[in-house]
């Protein structure tokens, strides 16, 4: 409880902290050796950015981690919330508000709609056609019949998002407070509402669709409706949070989501774990903060920083293997953990059981790589 | 009228006839044993009840009711529930959990609800936890309630699996070789809990089974199939002195 309250004062007065010197010069040392960069206006910035991924990992992860679909096309829903938000922002008077649920109704829409022919692929092919899905996005924003609306391949510039000055609140705090405020407080609710989602009747048959289909539907779970609801759910995120995006950059054009992008979502959420809030949370956080951490790593061991990539395959690697459940269940496991445990675990760590363990991460078995066993890697948890 | 009457139930899968005009009836509070060699199509059966295959053929009714208009997700709402050969728990959860599962068709939350954790939603959930409390006592299972499934032993994996099965309240319990992989110990324990589950909570049950001392002694009436026919029907007593049955199970094709 205690927990709570400490997070949400944090969260509340974040945006002040830099203001108050004793604390600005502490953040400030914090990012000189650790290079995660949250002093200064760029540290309120770059929580604000927290918020906007929080909100479409969170999204990803109710698809992929409970629902058990891979999605890695995802930022195609993304650019489709953060293209309805700048359309409306741009081109009618509509209010943020009112343009952001527009876009989360409008890209749930479409999920449903992918939701529907996805229904008969599974696995590595459904990985493929959400990636069809990404590649071919840029040409369609490009195309002529529509780039009256998208600007083709300029995109659209916003007027840069200002504090407002009814209720004197100009007074209290700057633009990049204001905007902070504008992303938290939404990333916040839907953080809270995917968290009882995930743990009502309709979470709990995301999971079970995802454990055993046939198991599932005789439960009375109906399949299609599901596998479509999940992907509805999964999109609205996505919508709000890329409404929430355009917000944030002023910006946003065909090259704001790549396919790249929509890959690392994926890496992020099996790091921070997937079917888990606190999963959805730290891959947030690692998707915003490994940036720095790695640059800065990078000079301090003298590696080129274009071997990013290498990086983040190698920790995906680690983390597959050592925490089949990422860096969340991790943190579960870390409550219960003996000596005993670590010791037996070490001595099993052969580069057979290794690969083993790999061939049978979630992510693996459903990419076509893995192996269906009789032990799952939750098994590890008992 | 009987609870379940199946009725010239036929099914082909190319050229493979499995099942071929079958037809027997299960009355309310009986324990029907369905039994036959490998390949007789006894599973096939269990699983056109449950609607995984759609019959050629035939009619499956359910207290009046044609379940073959119904969609797969649509049986249990009917009033019925099954277990599996093997089992298809949902491992990555917990007992608890994998009995809340059991109960989605009872309950009716919808996606808003559940997100904004309104009232309906909270009452289902705590009547869940209560009515899997209850099952989870009466089938003595109560220790493992928050322990996640992959971890516990076969045995316990069967005894979950029925819990599923029974927390959404059937009047019809479908038992696919609940003795598959069992102990002659852990059989007897089986032997008393399926008597129990009819005497006490008043259930149905078809039970599929290799096992014969479970199918003779729990079993009210036998119906035995043989190559997708049924070639007997009676009590177990009746069905064991039967020649078309020993033929089947000691002749050139059986055993």
């Amino acid at each position: 409880m205690i927990g709570w309250v400490l997070l949400g004062l944090f969260l509340l007065f974040f945006p002040y902290l830099h203001t108050w010197p004793a604390a600005s010069s502490f953040l400030d040392s914090v990012d000189n050796t650790t290079g995660l960069g949250i002093g200064g206006t760029f540290g309120v910035f770059q929580m604000t950015t927290l918020g906007v991924w929080l909100v479409i990992l969170t999204g990803l992860n109710i698809l992929t981690g409970y629902s058990g679909q891979i999605s890695l096309g995802h930022g195609a829903f993304v650019a489709a919330g953060a293209y309805i938000t700048a359309i409306l922002l741009d081109q009618t008077a509509t209010p943020l508000v009112v343009a952001i649920l527009a876009a989360a109704i409008g890209t749930a829409a479409i999920g449903f709609a992918i939701g529907i022919p996805s229904l008969r692929l599974t696995g590595p092919y459904l990985a493929i056609a959400t990636l069809a899905i990404i590649v071919s996005m840029p040409q369609f924003l490009k195309w002529d019949k529509v780039s009256e609306w998208t600007k083709g391949s300029t995109g659209i510039d916003l007027p840069s998002a200002d504090v407002p000055t009814f209720l004197g609140l100009d007074r209290f705090m700057d633009d990049s407070q204001w905007l902070y405020y504008s992303v938290m407080v939404p990333a916040v609710i839907m953080t809270v509402l995917a968290w009882n989602l995930t743990r009502s009747r309709i979470g709990r048959a995301f999971i079970a669709l995802r454990d055993s289909e046939i198991g599932a539907q005789q439960m009375g779970v109906n399949v299609s409706l599901y596998k479509t609801l999940a992907f509805a759910i999964s999109a609205l995120y996505a919508g709000v949070g890329g409404g929430l995006f355009a917000y944030t950059q002023d910006f946003v054009s065909p090259d704001s989501f790549g396919i790249f992008q929509s890959i690392e979502f994926l890496v992020v959420i099996v790091i921070g774990g997937l079917a888990s809030t606190l999963g959805s949370v730290l891959a947030a956080i690692f998707f915003v903060y490994q940036d720095g951490v790695v640059l800065r790593l990078a000079e301090l061991i003298g590696f080129p920083e274009r071997l990013r990539w290498a990086f983040f395959g190698v920790g995906l690697i680690l983390i597959m293997i050592v925490a089949p459940n990422g860096v969340a269940g991790l943190v579960q496991r870390l409550k219960t953990l003996r000596p005993a445990t670590v010791l037996e675990m070490l001595r099993q760590a052969r580069p057979s059981a290794m690969i083993s363990r790999l061939r049978n991460h979630p992510l693996a078995e459903r990419l076509g790589l893995g192996r269906r066993d009789e032990h799952d890697p939750g098994d590890e948890e008992s | 009228m009987s609870l379940l009457q199946i009725d010239n139930l036929s099914i082909h899968f190319g050229g493979l006839v499995a099942l071929d005009g079958v037809s027997f009836e299960v009355e309310a509070g009986t324990i029907m044993g369905l039994i036959g060699p490998n390949g007789a199509g006894k599973t096939t059966v269990f699983n056109c009840i449950t609607r995984v295959y759609h019959p050629n053929e035939g009619s499956i009714q359910f207290e009046g009711q044609e379940l073959l208009r119904l969609p797969p997700h649509e049986i249990i709402r009917a009033g019925t529930a099954r277990t599996f050969q093997n089992l298809e728990l949902f491992s990555s959860m917990t007992v608890l959990e994998n009995l809340l599962v059991g109960q989605h068709s009872s309950f009716h939350a919808n996606p808003a609800e559940a997100a904004f954790s309104m009232p309906r939603s909270r009452a289902e959930e705590r009547l869940g936890v209560e009515r899997t409390n209850e099952i989870l006592n009466f089938l003595r299972l109560e220790d493992y309630r928050d322990v996640m499934v992959s971890g516990l032993p076969f045995g316990t994996k069967k005894r979950v699996e029925l819990a599923r099965a029974m927390v959404s309240r059937p009047r019809l319990l479908l038992l696919d070789e609940p003795a598959n992989g069992l102990s002659r110990g852990e059989v007897k324990v089986l032997i008393e809990l399926v008597r129990s589950l009819r005497d006490q909570l008043g259930v149905t049950i078809l039970l599929v089974e290799h096992h014969m001392g479970l199918v003779m002694a729990v079993s009210d009436r036998v119906t035995v199939l043989n190559f997708g026919r049924k070639i007997a029907e009676g009590t177990p007593s009746e069905v064991q002195r039967d020649p078309a049955v020993i033929e089947a199970y000691l002749g050139d094709t059986g055993a």
